[in-house]
């Protein structure tokens, strides 16, 4: 066979097998540790995919309604569209709290769902349920999952309370709502319970915390919360779209699945279109008008109230619907009059011409009733007949419309049984709810709308009597009316919770990216040892390179060959390397569970790999492998033959010739150096005194000391050699040794660079880590000045400031004494994702909090940057809030590290979120919190989130400003207090220190890996030790001849190793050392000097232990061939 | 005849902390073609730095070198690689034989590193291998062959290309006396044959003897031709 450059290719990775294996070696490490830490980001990745998969089953869409729709409605859905529908199941869903009946051990935010056994169906494929667990769910019997069993110590036959809030349709932020005596403990039993997968885990949210659920049979929870018949949920697998879903929904949903009631009176020919929620919504009036104008009916427009009190003079009559319309009795009434009925201007006395007043209740700020009196002259007294005699004008009102009496009223607001007569108790028993009086709509919308609407009714006409029935007419209304309104109009809006999960899934931090840059000093230490290794084997081949270069290969081809030669091998050690990458990655992965579960807390984490990895991590590896393998093969090929044929590869002369130098470093290297020198200590002085930002001086200072202190490292390398013969003989022999560290300056300046880097970032990252649980409250901090954080599950309606409101929640004296004390800021929350960095999911649609205006009066915390532009937006920036632009964006607030790293966003962009009616929302970031509390959500204003979120009632998210003493007792009395709204309180240290362990825990991560690339650099520096022992054989050899003992060579060898390690470590070490100390001195406590002394204790272990494997091979060598070689 | 090899004050010194080295001083050469020149001298009078510039393993500090009326070290990398393929052979005092490689495929690695290695460059490989008497070592690697049989693979390899310089440094220095003399023999013959410049660098004066010429160093500088 002829011989061609593939054969001598081929022959010599044959024949020089063993130095090229150590090539092969090497670059599988550093293949292993690219690829694993891509596998690390792609376990993330499919295990939070796994997950969603997991939790949802075969649920592909969802829609949780804010009110409550016929449970038959999922039924007819499927049955609709049979072959896209392929299973739809209508659930409720609410949030409550689960206390263990005997111990009280009380778990929150827990979901409670009222199940029907169709619900199993979608994980019937992919989940064995336990045995019995399913026939468990019984009348009484409830099935919880293990997180929840574990939270409550609860298993099965255990009695348990589960609390939820029986609601009633009306808002509870309406003057006429029940704000308070909602919530309500349902006694049931455990029937089984369900391991923390597939429907145990079941949520519509992404985390990967562990949630809790109890499922409670359907009709039991209906039965509970008075919604028999009836579902909040839907949950579907279908072959369709959201929007095509949607559209199916709007053909098949019946009027009162969107809250609306509809009657027919053919007595006085009216159709009434009325909402369970007493107001009708925004939209609604103008879609049932047009269906009505279809038929040939006229709309009225009502608005009825409660009136306390209708007076004249001294004459009252207490407790009284009052109508707002715009025709009574075919005519409109003028502005500022109103109509009695003949009952009420008897009672009254009234005559036309008089001046009335009513008084009612409005609902304010504070969530408290206030009593105000509005003024209407009596324009007309109406006979009670026909319309005017209508109970219907009033909307049912549950615990009103059907009591028996006055007296029997269940209302949500206070009521004067004294004030009431027995011919009121007449009239309520022969006319029951008919309105005693009528205004112009126009001031009724003016004294009684709100966010909730402005209308409780339409009163539906024929626009001619034609002596047909209105039922006739009217027959079909109802379904015209439902297909005329779109469901997501009224927030029954379908979400891809399935594809929107598995988006979320992508992660909103690429871990495969922090874990390549976490082991940055691990891969550049195997790359720096791979160019080491490279060098030696080409050492070896120096003669035979010497004779191609002699026989007439040129540069380029010469380079070209050895490219080939580190190629082949590299490209084999990078296939390799990512099969061990996955003991790699299975490794991190195992931290990641374990001692760096801080970080993720995800215990679910497993080994997941992507061809796009193995290739990438394959394709990194041999990139970087192939250039520092061209880089070692271009010096080499540049050699001048004559001293390669003698054997060795020159180090930094091109021209080969042997003990001459470069030029000696000049005036210029040192004053460079110097210059850095002093820039960096000018730096760190700066940062300390707070001239500029911290980070910049300890950074930019540090590293430019430690460039300096490298810098004249390298000079004193380069300089002319000093005499060491004439000095004392032991420090003779270590400073001979010292001084061969000259011999190859790049080599030594190579290692100590990497050893100074590494050890630099070590110190570095140690000395930054902060410790948050020890701050106080401090109003300029990241806390805010407050002490306390209370979240509660089921929204609080009343103000836990006011003694009223503390008496509703029956809340004793201590607390109502403590909470005097404090300021309490209550907050609005619109559900949503967590966006802090303890939820590995991407948000989709971050949770916000609706900042109240006293809180945004009062400023306080630290900013990272805002879009202030007067002097009191830049002193407090809360005030931003309050911008308008003129696009309609909402002005928001966020932490700057959830917003840079989280939401991949910053300050001025908008954050885009969907409304409940499907409709885009901008949230416009304002201003950047600095590591502030707020990490898991976006502030807006109370304001802006009720004009964009109308429903939402309640607080459920509160800060406290306490005194410390008090703190404890706060937390003790509302948490027992409320504990069926299942509150929690929490130190605002204790949150931010968990913000802050992820962080920790990252840079502790960070440490850990780049302490073992300081550990591989030693490696390093025992393969530059081996090969500096190798070339200075026949020098050490003839030491031995002439008598030098073995601790005098090992002297020599280690005297090398222990000058690159301290300048290393001085260079690095000391220089982060020097950044840190001002701030080092001021939190002593907490700077891990125990673990920063452990792993440089390790690191000078391992290079002096490199070192004795260097001697041990030197004093091995046969002493004659070493010296006839030379 | 004009000169093939011409060399005019060539000098070549090095650069130390203390001063700079001399090595050789101002040599002066011409040799036509078909000349040979044994160069003598002690140890560190610059034979060998001497041998190394001729054949462009090194560069001179000043002074020309000049073979068929070229400067080789005005030339590009890859035209001066060229160069020495075609035009220059070396024989070495230790072989620097590939150990990889077979004894015919080590004769032919001057045509591998130029132009590939043709049916008629491999023909011409083993006419050589026979002509060194290494006709049954064609497949042999160099661990398998002795000290002698190594340096006349070495000799067949210089002579590969036909080159029109060939250079030998201490050629028989690690041989036996016998292998010497049958070593020196060989590359006579064959420089009679090919007619090319032949420069040896040697200590043997019985080799010296052997050779037309005679250049004998001291210091740097030339003793005498």
């Amino acid at each position: 066979m002829r011989l061609t450059r593939g054969r001598l290719t081929i022959r010599t990775l044959q024949y020089h097998a063993r130095a090229y294996a150590l090539v092969m070696i090497v670059t599988a490490v550093a293949a292993a540790i690219i690829t694993g830490a891509l596998f690390v980001g792609d376990s993330v990745r499919g295990s939070l995919r796994a997950r969603v998969e997991d939790r949802l089953g075969d649920i592909e869409f969802a829609l949780t309604a804010p009110g409550y729709f016929r449970e038959a409605l999922a039924a007819e859905l499927q049955a609709s569209s049979p072959t896209t529908i392929l299973r739809s199941v209508a659930i409720l869903l609410v949030k409550g709290t689960v206390t263990h009946a005997d111990t009280g051990a009380r778990a929150s935010e827990v979901n409670v769902l009222g199940v029907p056994r169709e619900l199993w169906g979608f994980w019937a494929d992919r989940f064995t349920f336990p045995a019995g667990v399913l026939d468990s769910l019984r009348e009484r019997a409830v099935v919880i999952n293990e997180s929840l069993a574990e939270m409550v110590g609860a298993g099965g036959g255990t009695a348990i309370l589960v609390h939820v809030s029986k609601d009633s349709d009306v808002p509870a932020e309406h003057a006429l709502g029940r704000k308070a005596g909602t919530v309500r403990p349902i006694r049931l039993e455990v029937g089984g319970v369900l391991p923390d997968h597939g429907p145990g885990l079941f949520a519509l949210e992404s985390s990967q915390v562990p949630v809790r659920n109890v499922f409670v049979p359907l009709e039991t929870l209906q039965r509970s919360l008075g919604r028999e018949g009836q579902a909040n949920s839907l949950l579907v697998s279908a072959r369709a779209s959201p929007q095509a879903l949607q559209t199916l929904l709007g053909l098949t949903w019946k009027i009162e699945d969107a809250g609306l009631r509809f009657r027919v009176d053919d007595a006085i020919q009216r159709v009434v279109v009325e909402s369970r929620a007493l107001l009708l919504p925004a939209g609604v009036s103008t879609l049932v008008k047009m269906a009505a104008s279809r038929r040939q009916m006229g709309a009225s427009e009502t608005l009825t109230y409660l009136a306390n009190t209708i007076a004249l003079g001294s004459r009252e009559i207490p407790y009284s619907t009052v109508a707002a319309c715009d025709q009574i009795l075919d005519h409109s009434l003028q502005a500022g009059t109103i109509a009695l009925n003949q009952w009420a201007a008897d009672d009254l006395g009234a005559r036309v011409g008089d001046t009335l007043r009513l008084k009612y209740f409005i609902a304010d700020d504070d969530h408290r009733l206030r009593e105000v009196e509005a003024a209407f002259l009596l324009s007309e007294i109406v006979p009670m007949e026909g319309d005017t005699a209508d109970p219907g004008w009033t909307p049912e009102y549950p615990g009103i419309s059907n009591a028996r009496s006055l007296r029997a009223w269940d209302p949500p607001f206070p009521v004067d049984l004294d004030r009431i007569r027995e011919k009121d108790e007449d009239y309520w028993r022969d006319h029951r709810t008919t309105p005693k009086a009528f205004l112009p709509i126009a001031d009724g919308k003016r004294l009684w709308a709100s966010r909730f609407g402005d209308l409780t009714s339409l009163r539906l006409r024929p626009l001619w009597k034609d002596g047909d029935p209105v039922s006739h007419r009217a027959k079909g209304l109802d379904d015209e009316i439902a297909r005329a309104i779109k469901p997501e109009s009224l927030g029954l809006t379908f979400r891809a919770v399935k594809a929107d999960g598995l988006r979320a899934a992508q992660g909103g931090t690429d871990f495969g990216g922090l874990f390549v840059s976490f082991s940055f000093f691990l891969i550049a230490s195997a790359l720096i040892l791979l160019s080491m290794v490279f060098r030696i084997a080409c050492d070896r081949r120096a003669r035979e390179l010497g004779i191609l270069k002699a026989v007439g290969i040129d540069r380029g081809a010469l380079s070209r060959l050895l490219l080939v030669d580190g190629a082949i091998v590299s490209l084999t050690g990078s296939a390799l390397g990512c099969w061990l990458a996955l003991a790699y990655a299975s490794l991190l992965l195992l931290g990641l569970r374990t001692i760096w579960r801080g970080a993720v807390n995800a215990p679910f984490l497993e080994l997941h790999t992507t061809w796009g990895s193995w290739l990438l991590g394959c394709g990194i590896t041999l990139v970087c492998a192939l250039g520092a393998v061209g880089l070692v093969g271009r010096r080499v090929a540049s050699s001048m033959p004559r001293s390669l044929l003698a054997g060795s590869i020159p180090e930094d002369n091109a021209d080969g010739s042997s003990g001459a130098r470069l030029q000696p470093p000049g005036r210029l290297s040192f004053a460079i150096a110097a210059a850095s020198l002093l820039a960096g200590f000018a730096l760190v002085v700066c940062g300390a005194l707070g001239l500029i930002a911290a980070e910049a001086g300890f950074f930019g200072g540090g590293a430019a000391i430690a460039l300096g202190a490298l810098a004249f490292f390298r000079a004193w390398l380069r300089a002319p050699r000093g005499h060491v013969a004439t000095r004392p003989r032991a420090r003779s022999i270590l400073l001979l040794g010292a001084m061969n560290a000259r011999r190859s300056p790049s080599r030594s300046l190579l290692t100590t660079s990497l050893i100074a880097s590494a050890s630099f970032v070590i110190v570095a990252v140690a000395a930054i880590g902060r410790d948050p649980g020890s701050l106080e409250p401090r109003k300029s901090s990241g806390n805010g000045g407050f002490s306390l954080i209370g979240k509660s599950s089921i929204p609080i309606t009343v103000s836990l400031s006011l003694p009223e409101g503390r008496e509703a929640l029956g809340l004793g004296p201590e607390a109502s004494r403590v909470l005097e004390r404090a300021r309490v800021f209550p907050f609005r929350v619109r559900p949503g994702d967590d966006a802090s960095c303890l939820n590995l999911y991407r948000p989709q649609s971050p949770r916000l909090l609706g900042a109240p205006r006293d809180f945004i009066e009062r400023g306080g915390f630290a900013w990272a940057s805002s879009l202030h532009l007067t002097n009191e937006e830049r002193a407090n920036p809360w005030i931003l809030l309050d911008r308008r632009f003129s696009d309609g964006a909402i002005p928001a607030v966020g932490d700057a590290s959830t917003v840079q790293w989280i939401l991949h966003s910053g300050l001025s962009e908008d954050i885009v979120i969907r409304g409940d009616d499907g409709q885009e929302i901008r949230l416009r970031l304002v201003g950047l919190l600095s590591h502030s509390i707020f990490q898991g959500e976006l502030v807006v204003s109370e304001a802006r989130m009720l004009e964009a979120f109308p429903r939402i009632s309640g607080n459920r998210w509160f800060l406290f400003e306490a005194a410390q003493d008090d703190a404890g007792v706060i937390t003790r009395e509302l948490e027992s207090g409320l504990e069926s709204h299942g509150f929690d309180v929490e130190a605002t240290g204790a949150l931010l220190a968990g913000y802050q362990a992820v962080e920790n825990t990252y840079l502790s991560t960070f440490q850990l890996l780049g302490g073992l690339g300081l550990l591989l650099g030693t490696l390093g520096l025992a393969a530059i030790l081996a090969r500096n022992v190798h070339e200075r054989r026949g020098e050490l050899a003839l030491l031995r001849a002439v008598g030098a003992s073995r601790s005098t060579l090992a002297r020599l060898v280690l005297g090398e190793t222990a000058l690159l390690l301290a300048a290393g470590l001085a260079c690095g070490a000391g220089s982060a050392g020097l950044a840190v100390l001002p701030g080092a001195l001021s939190r002593s406590g907490s700077v891990p000097w125990a673990a920063l002394g452990a792993t440089f204790t390790a690191i000078v272990t391992a290079g002096f232990l490199a070192s004795i494997v260097a001697v041990r091979a030197a004093l091995r060598a046969p002493l004659v061939p070493a010296l006839r070689r030379d | 005849m004009g000169a093939l090899l011409r060399v005019t004050g060539l000098r070549k010194a090095y650069k130390t902390p203390a001063e700079d080295l001399v090595v050789l001083d101002g040599i002066d050469l011409e040799l036509p073609g078909g000349s040979s020149l044994a160069v003598t001298g002690p140890s560190g009078s610059g034979k060998s730095t001497l041998l190394h510039i001729l054949g462009t393993l090194d560069k001179p500090t000043s002074g020309s070198v000049e073979l068929d009326g070229q400067n080789p070290f005005g030339l590009e990398d890859r035209e001066l690689a060229s160069f020495r393929n075609k035009r220059i052979g070396f024989v070495f005092q230790d072989h620097h034989l590939l150990p990889q490689l077979t004894a015919l495929e080590n004769v032919l690695v001057p045509a591998l590193v130029g132009a590939g290695v043709t049916p008629e460059a491999e023909s011409w490989g083993r006419t050589l291998l026979e002509r060194v008497g290494l006709d049954q070592r064609f497949d042999h690697f160099p661990a398998e062959l002795s000290g002698g049989e190594r340096q006349r693979v070495a000799i067949a390899r210089a002579l590969l290309n036909r080159p029109r310089l060939l250079l030998c440094d201490e050629p028989t220095g690690n041989l036996d006396a016998h292998s010497a003399r049958a070593v020196r023999d060989l590359f006579l013959e064959l420089h009679r044959e090919q007619q090319n410049v032949l420069v040896v660098v040697t200590h043997s004066e019985e080799l010296a003897n052997a050779f037309e010429r005679r250049l004998a160093l001291r210091g740097g500088s030339r003793g005498g031709v």
